[in-house]
């Protein structure tokens, strides 16, 4: 099988997988150093179905990768840090912040598999791409799918009303 | 047929099934009812899901696609897609592993932001001169940049590791002083000028030429706002200050020296009928001037600036010139920089500047003391 050569890969696909890793991670320069390092691997053994199998890899990383960032401890952003966020009110649109941080909040509650086909779905991929990038059946997906959803909208109206509650 | 499970539901909203699925699906969706409202359940929870992932957006700060993605990644209404990339890449705060696995590719990038950046500096540089000997006459001068090379200096080193900065920052010191020095002399040695039209742009530096000597010095004088307001405290006359437009303090005072405040639509249509503007910002004013006030700006032509208060209070200012009839378009042949591309340069009272161009081949350029992050996060909604 030809396999498409890595810039392409690059152009084309990058974006998308530092999105998603930024969604899943909440932290930009994390998702460029795992979407780097997944194209590293790329590199070393180029795939043959490169969309699914990149962003599995990915999935794969930023799993290994949050469980050692919670044992370091690791805030990046920290060392970007002109000023801190918090205390520069342009940086960000405030409700938009808050939206945000809200849904990672219940995204963080979701199982992994749910969090995952998720994300990929909203990457645009296919029922047959979420599949192979998450190694169940595809006429597991949409029930996966299903409940993922279900699961989100209900932790994130039980976010909310928390967050009301307590302002 | 039993009835529909979720699964099945789910993929009929999100067309994953056959045609036969389909057909079948909705055959009994028209027959049972409460299958019918378990597929509008599950459709509302299918949108607003899926809604509340994608609104997890990407914040706007440095390169996202640095090597070579395609210039379609780039959001159409010119806002550059990734700013921060001539003053990001360079720096390449990357990982020692990943720079070695990345780094013929790497190589080529950080090459063209260098281009990027020097080319930047330069088209920014070249007005330093200029600048400065406005300033030490008494003319305005935007104080949307560093005026002078060892600040040009400082700006760099500030995006360098932070060890290097006390020697920096005692070279620049001891060249203050120096400077401070010369500037009272050559402050005294001027002569004073004609006081200008109150609504006249500020002269161009032939029209009233200090002896040689002084004006050799004042362009070696930097044109720090202490400066500027040392030589107009001596030399301009009042009239001038009253013919400004509606300056606040004495660093507005002399920010905008040589601009009037105009009506937006008089701006707009400076600018061939569009401005851009800050989405969510009130503008406090709006000023017109010509390019040669502002560093890095083209000196033919016209510049609007559209002056903001940032939200801790401070101003901002957005300056914008519209491309003569025949250039514009995605390259800058004045500056070299391509839509998407942005040079940082830092000023003299703490100020920072993003220049860009926009797809119509506007030049622009957003000052603020926010951070170059919110800044960054601001020109995106440039408009």
């Amino acid at each position: 099988m030809t396999h498409v050569p890595i810039e392409a890969l690059f152009a084309q696909y990058y974006e998308s997988l530092v999105r998603m890793l930024y969604r899943r991670t909440g932290d930009r320069d994390r998702a460029e150093d795992l979407a780097q390092e997944v194209f590293a691997r790329a590199l070393t053994a180029p795939p043959d179905n490169p969309r699914p199998w990149l962003f599995a890899v990915a999935l794969n990383l930023v799993r290994d990768d949050g469980r050692r960032a919670v044992r370091q401890g690791r805030r990046l952003q920290l060392l970007k840090g002109e000023m801190p966020a918090a205390a520069d009110p342009a940086d960000h649109d405030y409700e938009r912040n808050e939206k945000t941080r809200t849904v990672r909040a219940a995204l963080d509650q979701l199982r992994e598999v749910d969090r995952e086909v998720l994300l990929l779905k909203a990457e645009g991929f296919d029922y047959d791409e979420i599949a192979a990038a998450t190694g169940l059946a595809k006429g597991a997906i949409g029930t996966t799918l299903s409940r993922a959803r279900r699961r989100l909208v209900e932790a994130y109206r039980a976010q909310e009303k928390d967050r009301h509650v307590a302002s | 047929m039993s009835h529909l499970d979720e699964g099945q539901l789910t993929a009929l909203v999100d067309n994953e099934l056959t045609a036969a699925q389909r057909s079948a699906v909705e055959a009994h969706l028209m027959a049972c009812e409460e299958c019918r409202r378990l597929y509008e359940e599950v459709k509302a929870f299918a949108t607003e899901a899926d809604g509340l992932v994608t609104a997890i957006e990407l914040p706007a700060s440095g390169p996202l696609a640095p090597l070579g993605a395609s210039s379609a990644a780039r959001p159409p209404g010119g806002t550059p897609s990734r700013p921060g990339r001539a003053e990001a890449l360079p720096l390449g705060a990357r990982s020692p592993s990943r720079r070695a696995v990345w780094l013929p590719r790497w190589r080529t990038v950080a090459w063209a932001a260098s281009v990027v950046l020097a080319v930047g500096l330069g088209w920014v540089a070249s007005d330093i001169r200029l600048a400065s000997r406005h300033q030490a006459l008494g003319e305005g001068s935007a104080d949307s940049a560093p005026a002078t090379a060892a600040e040009e200096t400082v700006a760099l080193e500030q995006q360098r590791p932070a060890l290097l900065r006390p020697q920096v920052e005692e070279k620049v010191a001891k060249a203050e002083d120096r400077r401070a020095k010369r500037a009272d002399k050559v402050a005294a040695d001027l002569p004073a000028p004609p006081p200008p039209e109150p609504s006249q742009p500020a002269p161009a530096p032939a029209a009233a030429p200090p002896s040689a000597g002084a004006a050799a010095a004042a362009g070696e004088i930097d044109g720090r706002a202490n400066l500027g307001l040392l030589a107009r405290k001596s030399v301009a006359p009042p009239a001038a200050a009253a013919a400004e437009s509606a300056p606040t303090d004495a660093v507005t005072q002399h920010r905008e020296s040589g601009f009037r405040q105009v009506e937006m639509k008089e701006a707009v249509r400076v600018l061939s009928g569009s401005i851009r503007l800050v989405d969510g910002l009130q503008p406090e004013r709006v000023l017109l001037g010509p390019g040669e006030l502002v560093r890095g700006a083209d000196r033919a032509l016209p510049l609007i600036r559209v002056v903001y208060k940032d939200p801790p209070g401070r101003e901002m200012w957005l300056d914008q010139q519209r491309p003569a009839d025949g250039e514009g378009g995605r390259l800058d042949s004045r500056s070299g920089l391509l839509v998407g591309d942005t040079v940082v340069t830092r000023g003299t009272t703490g100020s920072t500047s993003i220049h860009w161009i926009d797809e119509h081949g506007f030049r622009l350029a957003l000052t603020g003391f926010l951070a170059t992050d919110s800044l960054n996060a601001l020109i995106h909604r440039v408009h």
